[in-house]
């Protein structure tokens, strides 16, 4: 019996004459009444439908031959105590399906004593909340319908992707829903358009089964609501994931073949379509339902997804299979032949998350939108790990035209990280330089043999347009770091948008001004990593402006490096500050000369430092106790001084970095008791060293600077001399505790065999007993050491044995 | 001193000890079970030997820094490592797989509410990152229809969010 209609009151609902009701099975009331006073069918109803209110539970007790009952929540009346009531134990002997809200186990504590429960539904009203519920431990079966999922296309609009993905929270969420149903054998999830499939859900449960919980746990299924339809049961079935194969991952295998009956195309909206879901092809073929399917659109999606699964083999041929067949002939996959039983879908989001970041740390951040175009999983979980976003790659080529569209790149990736800190790069050395062109167009105007040189750009009449070409560039770059820390952008942003000149484009600018605003207000205060490069090409001045978009207090700053090939003779000094800038630095790089005095930072937290050298920047050193990496870069030119006498003391130094021309200049009086790494850029001859330094030192870098700059192709080759040699041996020598010797070596001695004999020649002699290997590498196209390429590797107790000896 | 290893087809290995500390999964379970075998139930032989032929490879490896993830990470991978990965693609992700489950160290970090940088760069230190940055290079280069086509992924947008889509790209493309 059904009674619908508006809310009544209690008093008047008791006293409605009912018929008789001696054989009343199925009752529903969808309005909040008081039991206690609502008595009919108490002996004889098998399925009630109720929206309860909490003085109302006791009275459920009374009827005593439910097998399905449905408990909705209700607004609390006005009289609901101040304290959570005290729910009386409820108690039903043949119950086996509890339909529930969650609103109901969030309001109650709720305790049911049901020997045959087998299946409990869970309404939930919103995204999935934290639910306790001790008859969750019992159930087999569990459907789990989020209304929110339902409803999404009742009225034929689909949310974004965004709002409907599932959170972290949900994810949370539903895994202690999950782990309290530890003798679940099938789950039915109502699943919503971010994952219809369930691809995201099914990973999430895979990871509990790895965990060891759910260990009954043999198939679940994803359903997908009908257009116009909120009903759960005419829901088609979207997907289903047969965990019985349970193999690493926990989905090992869908095996599942789809087929039109009677070979009918798929037309119009109106299609029967057919579903076998199973382990085995073969032997485990199951009809699960004929599913009336309104949209085209949507059987095409589910015949992909499950053409994509179908096994290669079976005996007989089938319409599916040469469907199949010709699928798999399109697929141009290095591993093709077969469908493989482990695929990419199968990985944790965790995993694909981390495949994400190497392909980001790769490429620059803007290559994520390809990732976006895959598929609606992939694009869901790059909008949703706000972590892609947070590093800023900002690496211009050409003529750096479209200026609007790094602007807007900027503002989504501020907005899209959230409030995660950011890693900056921004590097300009890639931009075209316009002289580049003006040599290649002279130079097809002019006769072969011609020197474009001996014409010079300025009889040409360019001149102008070269500094005004980098003028631009300049401009440019100072308005991507300025908006890169929430500042306006300079008057050249809005030059640049004159440019445009029809509305639609000025509107586009200003909404994107717009953007910008809210998106990256106090960006700066989220820089946690700063690398810029700036081209040889900008005048010197860039240097001091550059620095003075750092005069904010960046309190999460760690990383910053700051590169310019500019040979700058003057060093920059930082604007003053009262407080410390820059609190959290730890890492520190300019290749060109900075007053080092003049960075506010924490000097106990600096680790790692990269600075020229000159008399002041070796005395500012004596601050930073806590360096473990000091790399020191000698620049010509700078005025020199005496330098102060007394030991430095640097007691955590481990890896020290000296360009060899510099104790010449610069004596390096370093006390570094725990120096165990130190890397030597040098010029063939290595003298000089303090010996003292080396007695520590366990792993020896050797790079020769001209040979670091030579491209790895270089046919330049010379002969070691003897001095060289004797020079190297020395070095060698005082490092009595080396364990690795890498070599940075291209033309002299590429395969280091000279060295190696040099080396195996020290060792026969009872110097470095220690030492276990030596590497040579060849660099590449980079010139910094660690993008060189390993070229060999002796060991050295290989090599000695060649000899007979050791 | 060795240990055995019992894999969910049931084939035993016996391993070094300091081969199979490189596995932090194994390295816990090694405490508990004293002489008897250790059960992996989430593991095949096969997926196992290569595991075991990447531990020994790499047992005297000192043990990756650690890194604020601040950092960009490479993909590049050592020759032997380019060998060993070299495999199919099921192999591949079962490496994957396999090394994730044995270094449980994704799992344990999510768990923890570490920030998902920090848990992923904590995940370096898994064998299954030369998956992951063989994955990542897989995709390298490729435009999205290509990588659908190489890992057999489903293009399930909606017409209208093709269309949505490709207006995006066109966007990011226009640089």
């Amino acid at each position: 019996m059904t009674r619908n209609g508006p809310p009544l009151g209690n008093n008047v609902l008791y006293k409605t004459a009912f018929p008789d009701t001696s054989a009343l099975r199925e009752l529903r009331i969808d309005f909040p009444v008081d039991l206690k006073c609502f008595t009919i069918g108490r002996r004889t109803v098998r399925k009630l439908s109720l929206r309860i209110e909490w003085d109302s539970f006791e009275e459920l007790n009374q009827y005593t031959n439910l097998e399905c009952l449905k408990l909705v929540h209700t607004e609390h009346r006005a009289d609901y105590p101040s304290i959570a009531p005290k729910l009386p134990k409820l108690d039903f002997a043949r119950l086996r399906h509890l339909i529930i809200t969650g609103q109901i186990l969030i309001q109650y504590t709720l305790a049911i004593t049901s020997p045959h429960l087998e299946k409990i539904t869970l309404l939930t009203t919103t995204r999935l909340p934290l639910l306790m519920f001790e008859s969750f431990a019992r159930v087999k079966r569990l459907d789990l319908v989020i209304d929110q999922w339902l409803t999404i296309e009742e009225d034929k609009t689909v949310r974004p992707s965004m709002s409907s993905a599932y959170t972290q929270q949900d994810l949370i969420f539903t895994e202690d829903l999950l782990a309290q149903c530890a003798n679940m054998e099938e789950l039915r999830v109502w699943s919503n358009d971010a994952d219809p499939g369930g691809e995201l859900f099914v990973r999430h449960v895979t990871s509990l089964v790895k965990k060891g919980y759910l260990r009954n746990l043999r198939q679940v299924t994803f359903m997908w609501p009908r257009t116009r339809s909120r009903d759960m049961e005419t829901a088609i079935e979207c997907a289903t994931s047969d965990l019985g194969l349970y193999h690493v991952c926990g989905i090992s295998h869908f095996a599942q073949e789809a087929r039109c009956p009677g070979g009918a195309t798929p037309s119009d909206d109106s299609v029967k379509f057919r579903m076998f879901v199973g382990g085995d092809i073969n032997s485990n073929r199951r009809r699960i339902s004929d599913l009336q399917v309104e949209s085209i659109n949507r059987i095409l999606s589910i015949a992909q997804i499950l053409l994509v699964r179908i096994s290669a083999k079976t005996d007989e041929k089938t319409d599916t299979e040469e469907i199949q067949d010709s699928r798999i002939d399109s697929i141009n996959s290095p591993y093709t032949g077969r469908t493989p039983a482990i695929v990419i879908g199968h990985l944790p989001v965790e995993i694909l998350l981390s495949i994400f970041y190497y392909y980001r740390d790769e490429n620059t951040t803007t290559r994520l939108s390809l990732l976006m175009r895959v598929s609606r999983g992939w694009r869901d979980i790059v909008l949703s790990s706000p972590g892609l976003w947070s590093r800023i790659n900002l690496a211009p080529t050409g003529f750096l035209t479209n200026t609007t569209w790094y602007y807007s790149h900027i503002s989504t990736c501020l907005q899209r990280s959230g409030d995660l800190p950011l890693d900056i790069t921004v590097d300009f050395t890639q931009i075209e330089q316009i002289t580049g062109h003006l040599d290649k167009t002279l130079e097809m105007l002019l006769p072969p043999g011609y020197m474009f040189d001996t014409y010079g750009c300025g009889d040409w009449g360019f001149n102008g347009a070269y500094e005004d070409m980098i003028r631009v560039y300049h401009d440019q770059f100072v308005d991507i770091l300025r908006l890169l820390a929430g500042l306006p952008p300079s008057s050249t942003f809005m030059d640049y948008t004159r440019l445009g000149t029809d509305e639609d484009h000025i509107a586009e600018i200003s909404d994107l001004q717009n953007g910008l605003t809210l998106s990256s207000r106090h960006a700066f205060s989220r820089w946690q990593s700063l690398e810029w490069t700036l081209p040889s090409s900008f005048p010197p001045d860039i240097l001091p402006e550059v620095c003075s978009l750092l005069a904010y207090r960046m309190p999460l700053l760690r990383r910053l490096s700051i590169k310019s090939d500019w040979e700058c003779k003057r060093p920059i000094v930082w604007p003053r500050s009262d407080s410390p800038r820059f609190q959290a630095l730890c890492q520190l790089s300019f290749n060109f000369p900075v007053v080092l005095d003049s960075i506010s930072c924490n000097p106990s937290k600096l680790r790692d430092l990269t600075i020229h050298v000159d008399v002041s920047s070796l005395e500012a050193i004596r601050r930073f106790t806590s360096l473990e990496r000091l790399a020191l870069i000698q620049v010509y030119g700078l005025p020199s001084g005496v330098v102060n006498p007394s030991p430095i003391f640097l007691p955590h130094l481990r890896h020290l970095q000296v360009d060899a021309g510099i104790p010449k200049s610069f004596p390096l009086n370093f006390h570094a008791p725990s120096l165990q790494k130190l890397t030597l850029v040098f010029d063939y001859r290595v003298q000089l060293v303090d010996l003292n330094l080396l007695s520590t030192v366990k792993t020896l870098d050797l790079a020769v600077d001209g040979w670091l700059r030579r491209s790895s192709n270089s046919k330049e080759t010379r002969p070691y001399s003897s001095d060289e040699l004797n020079c190297f041996a020395s070095l060698l020598n005082s490092c009595s505790l080396l364990e690795s010797l890498r070599v940075w070596e291209c033309t002299t001695d590429p395969k280091g065999t000279i060295l190696r004999n040099q080396i195996i020649s020290s060792v026969l002699k009872g110097n470095l007993e220690f030492l276990r290997d030596v590497t040579f590498l060849k660099p590449m196209s980079s010139s910094e050491m660690e993008h060189a390429m390993e070229v060999v590797t002796y060991h050295v107790a290989t090599e000695t044995k060649k000899y007979g000896l050791r | 001193m060795s240990i055995t290893i019992v894999t969910s087809d049931n084939e035993q290995f016996c391993v070094e000890k300091l081969v199979a500390q490189r596995i932090a999964l194994i390295e816990d379970m090694v405490e508990n079970a004293g002489d008897r075998p250790i059960p992996l139930p989430n593991v095949t032989a096969s997926v196992l030997r290569k595991i075991l032929e990447y531990c020994e490879h790499h047992k005297n490896d000192p043990l990756p820094p650690y890194d604020d993830g601040s950092r960009s990470r490479t993909t590049h991978i050592s020759e032997w490592d380019q060998k060993f990965i070299t495999v199919d693609q099921e192999m591949l992700f079962e490496i994957i797989l396999a090394a994730n489950y044995l270094e449980m160290k994704p799992l344990l970090y999510v768990r923890l509410n570490v920030p998902r940088v920090q848990c992923l760069t904590a995940c370096n230190a898994v064998a299954g990152d030369i998956g992951c940055k063989t994955v990542a290079n897989m995709i390298k280069g490729k435009s999205p229809e290509e990588i659908r086509k190489l890992f057999n992924i489903v293009n399930n947008f909606t017409p209208e969010e093709e269309a949505q889509i490709r207006k995006e790209a066109e966007w990011a493309e226009d640089r």
